[in-house]
């Protein structure tokens, strides 16, 4: 279930990466950084809150920041 | 002799054309009588037109009635941004919008019969005695049958209603006179109008519906006048001796007497501070020549209050060609849609204007 959910957020952070024209090397990991690693500003994160939003119907920064994507899943 | 054609098929028009020169009427037009006579001093039943007694005698007594009515008529208004309001208005008020022409002309009907452009197109219509084909809420095809079998000559509806008869099949020479109102009209929208009814002068008219029209343009551009005036960018209307209503319309000079409205100051769109103003947006979009529509909207969120997302109405481009369109269009990264969705279609009110 949990794996499912990794792969539907890397999804969404691949389509939000790519729009915001950012390229990253690595594999997406529950430890990769949003902003450090990935370089997702303001706008990118909200798109990616955004389209989490529309898929599991929770708005991931309800409470407050979130850095990594291990932070994203836990919020699901 | 007014008449409304309704749902009829394609092939009994012609039979419909027939009955109405013999003296018979649409029934929808009684049906319209008894809405707009909403305090009703006319006795319907007197002139209620059924399939037994459609002589034209009653239709004249009737347009009489009206034209005479000591009724006040009540609008909603459209409330595109925020609640309707309820607005009345006597027949005085209404028939002194109408103009008296010498030529007869045939109207395609387009708005929704219980809003104020619906009323002042079908009471011209009824002082000048012309045709009304009734083109409310009608798929493309039918519009474009209807134009062409009873040669249309005067066409009134909003922007939305023109862009959605794209892709142009074919040029209507017939049509004398196009008006457009009830939203924002963009330059889309006239290069549309152009093409497709070469021979038409078009009347762009800004109203509201507490004061008729206030604003009458050739194109998209506004001059200046006396009714008006413009602070901080808003158009407000004048009402009295210093007076104003504040019509809640952005508007922006190009010179020191005219000036363009580029959208609506409830649809700004707070992005973490900053603003957006969706219409201007969507002008970029469209300015693409392969879109023909498009909405800008938003999506909210905790992080940034809101993001901006669209709806695109195309089947050639893709949704990185927006994306690369938009990038090289756009500077400010904020004003760029963050998702783009390609659509069939845009949702339209019952008023025929865009829903966001």
């Amino acid at each position: 279930m949990s794996g499912n959910k990794l792969e539907k957020i890397t999804n969404i952070i691949t389509i939000v990466m790519k729009n915001s024209s950012l390229e990253y090397e690595g594999d997406i990991i529950p430890q990769t950084h949003l902003r450090n690693d990935l370089g997702l500003d303001s706008l990118a994160l909200a798109e990616m809150a955004v389209r989490i939003e529309d898929e599991f119907d929770i708005d991931v920064f309800e409470d407050g920041l979130v850095n990594t994507v291990k932070e994203v899943l836990e919020k699901l | 002799m007014i008449f409304i054609i309704t749902e009829k098929k394609a092939e009994t028009y012609s039979s419909l054309l027939y009955k109405v020169n013999e003296g018979m009427c649409d029934c929808y037009f009684t049906s319209f009588v008894s809405d707009l006579v909403s305090d009703n001093d006319i006795d319907l039943s007197n002139y209620v037109i059924n399939k037994k007694k459609n002589k034209i005698a009653n239709l004249l007594e009737l347009k009489s009635k009206i034209i005479n009515s000591k009724s006040r008529i009540r609008f909603k208004t459209s409330g595109t941004t925020g609640n309707a309001k309820k607005i009345t208005h006597d027949m005085s008020f209404l028939l002194n919008k109408t103009k008296k022409f010498t030529k007869s002309c045939v109207w395609l009907y387009t708005y929704n019969k219980l809003h104020m452009g619906g009323v002042q197109v079908l009471l011209q219509a009824l002082i000048n005695n012309d045709t009304v084909i009734d083109g409310y809420k009608k798929d493309r095809d039918y519009i474009f049958n209807v134009m062409k079998e009873y040669e249309v000559t005067n066409i009134s509806a909003t922007p939305t209603f023109y862009k959605l008869l794209l892709p142009i099949k074919e040029q209507f020479l017939k049509v004398k006179k196009i008006t457009v109102g009830g939203e924002r009209t963009d330059d889309k929208t006239i290069e549309i109008i152009n093409e497709m009814f070469p021979n038409a002068k078009v009347n762009n008219i800004y109203a509201t519906t507490e004061h008729g029209a206030v604003l009458f343009s050739r194109n998209n551009v506004f001059k200046v006048n006396d009714k008006i005036m413009i602070k901080g960018g808003v158009l407000l209307v004048k009402t009295g001796e210093n007076i104003h209503y504040n019509t809640g319309d952005l508007v922006k000079m190009i010179n020191d007497t005219e000036f363009v409205f580029i959208g609506r100051n409830a649809e700004i769109i707070n992005i973490g501070g900053r603003n957006v103003n969706p219409s201007q947006i969507e002008d970029v979009i469209t300015n693409h020549p392969k879109i023909s529509q498009a909405v800008v909207y938003t999506k909210s969120n905790k992080l940034l209050g809101n993001i901006l997302a669209c709806k695109v109405v195309s089947t050639e481009v893709t949704e990185n060609e927006i994306r690369s369109y938009l990038k090289e269009k756009i500077k400010e990264g904020y004003k760029i849609p963050r998702i783009i969705n390609l659509v069939d279609s845009v949702l339209v009110s019952k008023n025929n204007k865009v829903v966001r």
